[in-house]
């Protein structure tokens, strides 16, 4: 993924979207273990709000955005306004991880001068570290991790969400 | 005092101590195979990953639990070279779900290749919780022999 998109870029591409600064700052999952890799983004047992996108073209690209029902909450709230619905405040997230996975992709595309179709974003509310694992084991060998974390700096709180890019080696 | 002894994403682990109870803290597609003695207070877990190794070197790093067809194996073996008699095992088998849906083909897959494994080694399955659509965190009292699966609070959460 060193040759692939740079995450980094996500940032900025978050921060119009929401109107709040972001930082993003990364943990690299290749040097994480294995037997690690469920607690990317905190407990694996926590609750987690998951959004899930890949791309249809061969890419090799997926991305996995998790947020802690709190942290969903106050985005929904951030964007909607206090009193947002499960159903609106799962759109938002949708809706995140569809812009930043389109952006992601579509670097990737550009670099591998491929095609860019990503898919619908799925979503689900389960624990962490099931969702993780998940993605991970439908994963081609030879996959590489790259988690971010994010924050998000409303005007009365901070949000955190965690970014988890995976790549294939074949596609690269 | 009882305590969790978490086991991660492709390790395989045993204990005898009647204090440890060994654990998987969210469980997607992955399996977790229980194995338990009728004779003798001891219990092995895996956390199998994936159904089978892609070649014969596959687990010479640090995850030899991460497919079935090595992982329960490995198992079995650990346990009888700690004395435990390969006819007296049991097992209690949980996960393989489809977490997100589209990791369906997986978890099936995990399944059906412990299963495969397992009925090789004639240990049969005394409990199970498998399938389904959501995650699992699952404990094992080895005093009672009992499979302990929690899940949350189903798709309810409240965000």
């Amino acid at each position: 993924m060193r040759d692939g998109a740079d995450p980094h870029a996500l940032g900025p591409v978050l921060a119009d979207l929401l109107g709040v600064p972001v930082e993003l700052s990364e943990r690299d999952g290749r040097e994480i273990p294995l037997r690690d890799l469920s607690h990317l983004a905190g407990p694996p047992d926590a609750p987690s709000v998951a959004v899930y996108l890949c791309d249809e073209d061969g890419i090799g690209a997926q991305m996995l955005l998790l947020f802690t029902p709190v942290d969903a909450r106050a985005l929904g709230n951030l964007m909607l306004g206090d009193g947002a619905g499960s159903e609106d405040i799962l759109d938002i997230c949708r809706e995140i991880g569809n812009v930043l996975a389109g952006r992601f992709l579509s670097d990737l595309a550009d670099q591998r001068k491929g095609r860019l179709t990503p898919t619908t974003p799925q979503s689900t509310v389960d624990m962490a570290g099931a969702v993780i694992s998940s993605v991970l084991a439908s994963s081609p060998p030879g996959t590489s991790v790259r988690s971010l974390a994010i924050r998000l700096h409303a005007a009365d709180r901070s949000i955190g969400a965690t970014l988890i890019l995976l790549q294939t080696e074949v596609a690269r | 005092m009882i305590r969790p002894v978490p086991v991660g994403l492709g390790e395989v682990r045993m204990s005898r101590d009647p204090e440890e109870q060994l654990c998987v803290y969210g469980l997607g597609s992955c399996v977790a195979v229980f194995l338990y003695s009728s004779t003798a207070p001891v219990v092995g877990l895996a956390h199998v990953v994936l159904p089978r190794s892609p070649a014969p070197s596959a687990t010479d790093g640090a995850e030899p639990g991460r497919y079935a067809d090595k992982a329960v194996p490995l198992l079995v073996a650990q346990l009888a070279k700690a004395g435990v008699r390969q006819g007296s095992l049991r097992a209690a088998i949980a996960g393989g779900a489809a977490v997100l849906g589209f990791t369906s083909a997986i978890g099936e897959q995990n399944v059906q290749a412990v299963r495969e494994q397992l009925r090789q080694f004639g240990i049969p399955v005394e409990q199970e919780d498998l399938g389904g659509q959501r995650g699992r965190s699952v404990l094992f009292d080895g005093a009672q022999g009992r499979l302990d699966v929690r899940v949350l609070a189903a798709p309810n959460i409240d965000i």
